[in-house]
C-alpha cells in the first residue's frame, strides 16, 4: 500500500501514534523488535509511543530507536538514565537540545520536509494509559526507568516555538480522544492529532474538529489506515480529506515483505518452541498441586448432556483452529483459544505426560470460571452469560450478536 | 413478421430515450479527485498483531 501512495506525484509522510510493541510477555519481544525493524524499512517518517512500547522496557525500545533508525519522538518520557537518551546526529539539533532541556529518553519531535514545506510531529503519552508493566522473563516486575509527565504541560512548554520552526503542526497523541481535545483546547497551533490508545478499537471515519485542529484515529491491530490527503495554500493547510483504508485479508500483500515475514515466522517458530519449554519446565517446578482449574473432564462426570452439546460446538475445537495455523504459541492469541491462561492454575501449556489437567480449547471453566469455585445456587452457571464478550469483542468478533449466537452454544 | 419489429428508426429512438432516462452505457466515469498536495499517512494502535489468530 506504501508503494501504492507513494508512487503518485503527492509527496507521502507516515506516521503512527505508537503502540506497535505487543503484550507484555517473553513470547512477544522478538515479535515486537521484528515489527520496529520492518516499520524502519516502510520508511516511517515519525513514530509516537505508546503504554505497548515500554512493554520491554525503555532500554528495548531506545535499542530499537537506534539500531533501525526509527524516529521515535516524545515529548514527555522522561529519563535520569544518560545511556537511555537517544539523541539522534545529524537530523535535528534543535530537537535534542528541546530533549536535553526537558531530560526526555527521545527527541520530543521531529520536523519532515516535503515539497519545501515543513511538517513537525510532536510525541505526546498519557500516563492514563497505565504505561510501566514492564515484564521479565520471569513476570517480574522490573523498576522503571522513565516517568511519563503532564502531557499538556510538555505541550504548551514546547508547541509556540515549535509552531514557528514549521509549516504544519501535527500531534502523535497516545491518549484517550477527550484528553487529546481538552490538551488542544489548552494549546493553540496544532493542525491535525493523529490519536492511538482506544481501547474499543474504534476508527474514526470522520475527523473530529476541536477549534481549529482535527482529530483523527484508524486502529485497531494495524487493520486501518488513515490517509489525509492535505491540500496547501502557501505553505499552510487550506483544506483535508481524510480516508480510512480497511486492510482485509483481500488487500494485496507485497511480496517482499510476505517473504521477510515468512522468514520472520520461521526463526520465530523455533525461538517459541524453546521459551515454551522453558516456560513448562518453571510451571511444574511450581505447580501446587491444587488446581483451581479441574479441566472438562471433571465437568462431564455430572454435565453429560452439556458435555455433548460443548463437544459439536467450536469452542471445543478452538486450540486446533490456532495450531492449524502456526499460531498456538502466540499469546496474543491463545487467551481466548484455552481455559483459564493468564490465571492461577489455568493454561500454561499443551498437557506434559502424567500431568491430571488438560486445558486447551475453550472448555466450560473458560466462560464459567474455575471448577473451585463451582457453587449450587445458580450463580456459577449466571456468571457465564457475562464471559462472552471477554473474547467475542467488537474488533475481533465485530458480528457477534449474543441472541444469535447463544443457541450454538445452548445447553 | 417483418411487421412486427420495430424499424432501426424508432429502435434509435427509444435508445435515445433510455439514454436520456437512465444514462448512457458510455458516459465516462466520474473524474479521479484531484492529487492533493500531500498525503499524511498514518497509524494508530499497530501492535504487533501483523496476523491474525484464527
Amino acid at each position: 500500500m506504501f508503494k501504492d501512495l507513494r508512487s503518485k506525484p503527492a509527496p507521502v509522510i507516515v506516521c503512527t501514534a505508537g503502540d506497535f510493541y505487543g503484550t507484555a510477555d517473553i513470547f512477544n519481544e522478538s515479535k515486537s523488535h521484528f515489527v520496529a525493524q520492518m516499520m524502519a524499512e516502510l520508511g516511517y517518517d515519525a513514530v509516537g509511543v505508546g503504554e505497548m512500547d515500554l512493554n520491554f522496557g525503555l532500554a528495548g525500545l531506545v535499542r530499537d530507536a537506534r539500531q533501525d533508525r526509527l524516529p521515535v519522538v516524545c515529548a514527555n518520557l522522561e529519563t535520569t538514565v544518560d545511556s537511555l537518551r537517544v539523541r539522534p546526529g545529524g537530523r535535528s539539533d534543535r530537537a535534542n537540545r528541546d530533549a536535553d532541556r526537558l531530560g526526555t529518553a527521545f527527541p520530543p519531535y521531529v520536523i519532515v520536509e516535503r515539497g519545501g514545506v515543513r511538517f513537525g510531529f510532536l510525541g505526546l503519552l498519557s500516563p492514563a494509559t497505565k504505561a510501566g508493566r514492564v515484564m521479565g522473563e520471569t513476570n517480574e516486575v522490573k523498576s522503571l526507568t522513565y516517568v511519563i509527565s503532564d502531557p499538556a504541560t510538555a505541550a504548551q512548554s514546547l508547541v509556540p516555538e515549535l509552531r514557528k520552526a514549521c509549516d504544519v503542526l501535527v500531534l502523535l497523541a497516545h491518549m484517550d480522544q477527550d484528553e487529546a481535545a481538552a490538551l488542544v483546547g489548552e494549546v493553540d497551533g496544532i493542525d491535525f492529532v493523529v490519536l492511538g490508545h482506544d481501547p474499543q478499537g474504534r476508527p474514526l471515519g470522520e475527523p473530529v474538529v476541536v477549534g481549529e485542529t482535527a482529530l483523527v484515529r484508524a486502529t485497531y491491530q494495524g487493520m486501518h489506515i488513515g490517509e489525509l490527503s492535505i491540500d496547501l495554500e502557501g505553505k499552510h493547510v487550506k483544506e483535508y480529506h481524510n480516508r480510512l483504508y480497511p486492510l482485509v485479508a483481500s488487500f494485496r500483500d507485497d511480496p517482499d515483505m510476505v517473504k521477510k515475514l515468512d522468514a520472520f515466522d520461521e526463526r520465530n517458530r523455533e525461538e517459541q518452541k524453546e521459551l515454551y519449554a522453558r516456560q513448562q519446565l518453571r510451571s511444574a517446578d511450581s505447580a501446587s498441586g491444587a488446581s483451581r482449574y479441574l479441566g472438562v473432564g471433571t465437568c462431564q462426570s455430572c454435565h453429560a448432556e452439556a458435555f455433548d452439546v460443548y463437544m459439536h460446538t467450536a469452542h471445543a475445537r478452538a486450540y486446533n483452529t490456532l495450531a492449524s495455523q502456526f499460531v498456538h504459541r502466540d499469546t496474543n492469541c491463545i487467551g481466548c483459544h484455552v481455559t483459564g491462561y493468564g490465571d492461577e492454575g489455568g493454561f500454561s501449556g499443551v498437557r506434559a505426560r502424567g500431568a491430571m489437567v488438560d486445558l486447551v480449547d475453550v472448555q466450560c471453566e473458560a466462560c464459567h470460571g474455575p471448577g473451585s469455585e463451582h457453587t449450587r445456587d445458580g450463580s456459577y452457571r449466571e456468571r457465564a452469560i457475562h464471559s462472552c464478550v471477554k473474547c467475542h469483542t467488537e474488533s475481533d468478533d465485530p458480528d457477534f450478536d449474543f441472541d444469535t449466537d447463544w443457541p450454538l452454544v445452548a445447553h | 413478421m417483418d411487421g412486427h419489429l420495430p424499424s432501426p428508426g424508432r429502435l434509435t429512438l427509444v435508445a435515445a430515450l433510455l439514454a436520456a432516462v437512465f444514462g448512457s452505457a458510455q458516459t465516462p466515469p466520474p473524474a479521479a479527485a484531484p492529487e492533493p498536495d500531500v498525503r499524511l499517512v498514518y497509524e494508530s494502535d499497530t501492535r504487533a498483531y501483523y496476523r491474525p489468530c484464527g
